[in-house]
């Protein structure tokens, strides 16, 4: 489920100047989800997707203004094709140098918690299949995949390399 | 690396997100989860951070190589740590939020504090209907607004009316007010250190604390704007919330609270949760004669209590039960300071 969303999020907090950017995109995804909420209402049957649709307009938006604004006509052409086919530009150096800082954060979290990370997020299991596989309840599932991420959040805040 | 507890807002976060995984939610969920993201931007901001922490977990559990047998081999861990990581002393746990850079805060602040001043001295000039009102020390007071706007004044504090054809405006010079908003077509909002409070049907109180500024909803809904309105919205408050916005940054903490204990001071009690020893010392100050001194070092500790704000001897009794402080009577007052030697964890 999370797939479908999960380019859309990718670098906005790393990447290196981009921090207002993210900030902007923040503060507007609020705004509007809070319009449609005040509008729609119940309507919105699934938040999260809704919010992810959202940020990723605005994200988009944001994206071809940043480079309609600094950039040379061939640089937009290229551009505009890797808008195309929807990846979101990030820093490869950046990318490699967080996923270096987080496989040294999971270095450090209790076995159980990491299983039940790579399973999840490595494999692709359901709570209920890691469970089963651990032997303990769903819930217990959840919290260590809470665990996890809160512990992996800290990485993300940390600045990347020399900021 | 160092290890720190992850803040209250991550771990919520955090389990937003893994209940969206664990199954369908119910619409119910969803609603909470709706009211959850909108209760301010930072809500919103931690959630999306999470999902970005989800898209590059993958990848760096894909660089990694893991055998998750070798892994579920370990002892299991003991039942009760629940979602603790590890616990570091905690004077000053930063919410792991990316930070307006202060120097802009500043700036920001500085520019609308200029606006504002020379807005408010052209419309001062327009429009006749302003008043000022100021509770002294040791003496709160309720006043009721022409527009039927019932406000309390705590001792110590000033506010500045401006009702126009087109607004109401209520400036919180210093100390703390609450206002049970009169019924009125045109909008009411409470302006504070550059803070902007727009009341949608309520009942709410605002307060200057010594480094944020502190607004808790007891009834309706209000939005938090920065830049005296101008700027960003930092939070949307609904009944039995409150939000800390530090002076400095503008960074925003939202609480849940009893709404009955927000307006308990009007009734002469002081309520406070997890407040710093400083802000609860000024609540007293402001009514009694027998003033209390904090240090310093005390000032920062946090304390969660319940007291009648004119029994000074009940505070002292509290206070002296704090393992970490000592108290100490003298002529002009009450000095706490923290124990010598004292433990090194609060």
């Amino acid at each position: 489920m999370f797939e479908d969303h999960a380019p859309l999020l990718r670098g906005f907090f790393v990447r290196r100047g981009a921090r207002q950017d993210a900030e902007d995109l923040v503060q507007e995804t609020y705004l509007r989800l809070l319009h449609a909420h005040e509008r729609k209402g119940e309507l919105i049957a699934n938040p999260e997707a809704y919010l992810f649709t959202v940020a990723q307009n605005l994200a988009r938006e944001q994206a071809a203004r940043r480079r309609w604004s600094t950039l040379s006509i061939e640089e937009i052409t290229g551009a505009a094709q890797s808008l195309a086919s929807g990846e979101c530009v990030e820093d490869a150096a950046e990318r490699e140098q967080r996923s270096q800082r987080l496989q040294t954060m999971l270095a450090t979290l209790p076995e159980h918690t990491r299983a039940v990370l790579v399973m999840q997020y490595r494999d692709g299991l359901s709570y209920q299949q890691i469970a089963e596989r651990m032997g303990v309840s769903p819930h217990m599932v959840k919290k260590h995949v809470v665990r996890g991420l809160s512990a992996c959040r800290r990485v993300m805040a940390e600045p990347a390399g020399g900021r | 690396m160092a290890v720190e507890h992850p803040s209250a807002l991550t771990i919520a976060a955090a389990n937003w997100h893994a209940l969206q995984r664990e199954g369908e939610l119910s619409p119910s969920q969803q609603r909470d989860f709706m009211q959850w993201l909108l209760v301010s931007p930072e809500h919103l901001r931690e959630y999306m951070a999470i999902s970005e922490v989800v898209g590059a977990l993958g990848d760096a559990l894909r660089a990694m190589p893991v055998d998750v047998e070798s892994l579920l081999q370990a002892p299991a861990p003991a039942g009760n740590d629940h979602n603790v990581i590890r616990l570091s002393p905690r004077p000053h746990t930063q919410p792991a939020v990316p930070k307006i850079s202060p120097a802009r805060g500043r700036q920001r602040i500085a520019i609308a504090a200029a606006l504002m001043l020379g807005f408010g001295l052209i419309t001062t000039l327009a429009w006749p209907r302003t008043g000022h009102y100021a509770a002294a020390h040791g003496a709160p007071r309720q006043i009721t607004l022409a527009d039927g706007t019932l406000v309390h004044l705590d001792a110590e504090s000033e506010i500045s009316v401006r009702m126009t054809l087109l607004g109401r405006r209520v400036e919180l010079e210093r100390g703390q007010a609450s206002f049970v908003v009169g019924k009125d077509r045109r909008p009411f909002s409470v302006h504070a250190a550059g803070l902007q409070v727009t009341d949608i049907g309520t009942t709410f109180d605002v307060s200057l604390l010594r480094e944020q500024a502190r607004i808790a909803v007891s009834e309706g809904r209000v939005h938090v704007r920065g830049d005296g309105g101008n700027g960003p919205m930092l939070a949307n408050l609904g009944a039995g919330q409150a939000a800390q916005v530090d002076y400095r940054d503008q960074r925003v903490r939202v609480s849940e609270e009893d709404a009955a204990s927000m307006t308990a001071w009007w009734k002469g009690r002081v309520v406070f949760r997890d407040a710093s020893l400083r802000d609860v010392a000024d609540r007293f100050n402001r009514r009694n004669t027998l003033r209390l001194h904090v240090s310093e070092d005390a000032g920062t500790l946090r304390l969660t209590g319940n007291l009648r704000v004119d029994d000074v001897e009940s505070l002292r009794a509290f206070l002296d039960q704090q393992p970490t402080l000592v108290t100490q009577r003298a002529s002009d007052g009450i000095h706490v300071r923290l124990r010598p030697r004292s433990p090194q964890a609060l």
